[in-house]
């Protein structure tokens, strides 16, 4: 009887533990997707685009240098995000993007724009 | 006096439903936009229904979103629109709207709701005109403490009542809204 509560023990240590690692390797394109959205998911977000011709632009165009070291930050996380895309602290002045139609920076000319939740 | 043109364009999830437009929510948008950002008839808005977008199925509102910025259709009207706001019918993941801040006037004044409900199109259209949160850095410097208002936002930037988890938004654009609204028409349209 004792043997078989030990095994039994046994057994179940090992259905716990596996249900467990199910959990943790979870699909990682599931994750990545979770995480991304935590990341933007109630944040105000920067987009920008490079453009070629900066004639095409209606509104003012604001030099790189001229931004805040906070919004340099998130500028350039933007530039080098795949979706050309970052979320904007809350601590960090976000009107210049709306106010400004693009920033130079690198001698290239992107457009920006803010999105709100 | 500026009178700006919105559009309220659903997507192909309202097909088969008992309504087939956002009709009531443009209707209770445009009453209470009228009211409160243009009392004396002077920032008027009109806020039209009119055709319909098919998505491909996104699951997050990031996709959406995404989605709604390449739609052609999209495009299109806001040739002749001044703001589009898509108005959808289903469970996207990582938020319920979004739209591009200050953008009236441009060929990005869009935004996408997931649903029809009427605070968040009147909210994410606040969005477009220029309205930011409640509670934003430019609202405690130039505006200080005024009622939670339709862009209010518990829980991430503080409301202009500070913060109070107790409020409740409401259907009304009041003075932080509007002051923000009204400059923003006076300068892209």
């Amino acid at each position: 009887m004792k043997r078989l509560l030990i095994i039994g023990l046994v057994l179940g240590s090992v259905g716990i533990v596996g249900g467990g690692l199910f959990v943790v390797g979870d699909n990682p394109t599931n994750s990545d997707r979770l995480e991304s959205e935590e990341k933007t998911t109630n944040r105000a977000l920067l987009h920008v685009e490079s453009v070629n011709n900066s004639e095409d632009l209606n509104g003012s165009v604001i030099e790189y240098a001229d931004l805040t070291t906070e919004q340099q930050a998130v500028f350039k996380q933007a530039v080098t995000d795949d979706d050309q895309q970052a979320a904007i602290p809350d601590d960090t002045y976000q009107s210049v993007w709306v106010d400004n139609t693009a920033v130079r920076y690198q001698n290239r000319t992107y457009r920006v724009l803010v999105s709100e939740p | 006096m500026a009178r700006t043109d919105a559009l309220f364009l659903a997507t192909e999830k309202y097909n088969g439903l008992l309504v087939t437009y956002p009709n009531n929510t443009a209707d209770l948008v445009e009453s209470a936009w009228n009211d409160d950002v243009s009392p004396d008839g002077d920032y008027d808005i009109s806020i039209s229904t009119d055709g319909h977008i098919s998505l491909d199925d996104p699951s997050t509102l990031g996709e959406a979103f995404d989605q709604v910025g390449n739609n052609d259709t999209v495009s299109e009207k806001l040739n002749s629109y001044d703001a589009v706001l898509v108005i959808d019918n289903r469970n996207v993941s990582g938020g319920a709207g979004r739209a591009y801040v200050g953008t009236v006037g441009e060929d990005n004044a869009l935004g996408y709701c997931q649903s029809d409900d009427v605070q968040l199109a009147a909210h994410e259209l606040g969005h477009i005109y220029g309205a930011s949160h409640e509670g934003d850095e430019t609202h405690w410097q130039n505006f200080g403490a005024f009622s939670h208002d339709v862009m209010g936002y518990n829980g991430v930037a503080p409301s202009c009542n500070g913060n109070d988890p107790d409020l409740v938004r409401e259907l009304r654009y009041m003075d932080c809204a509007r002051n923000e609204i009204q400059d923003t028409i006076d300068s892209n349209l």
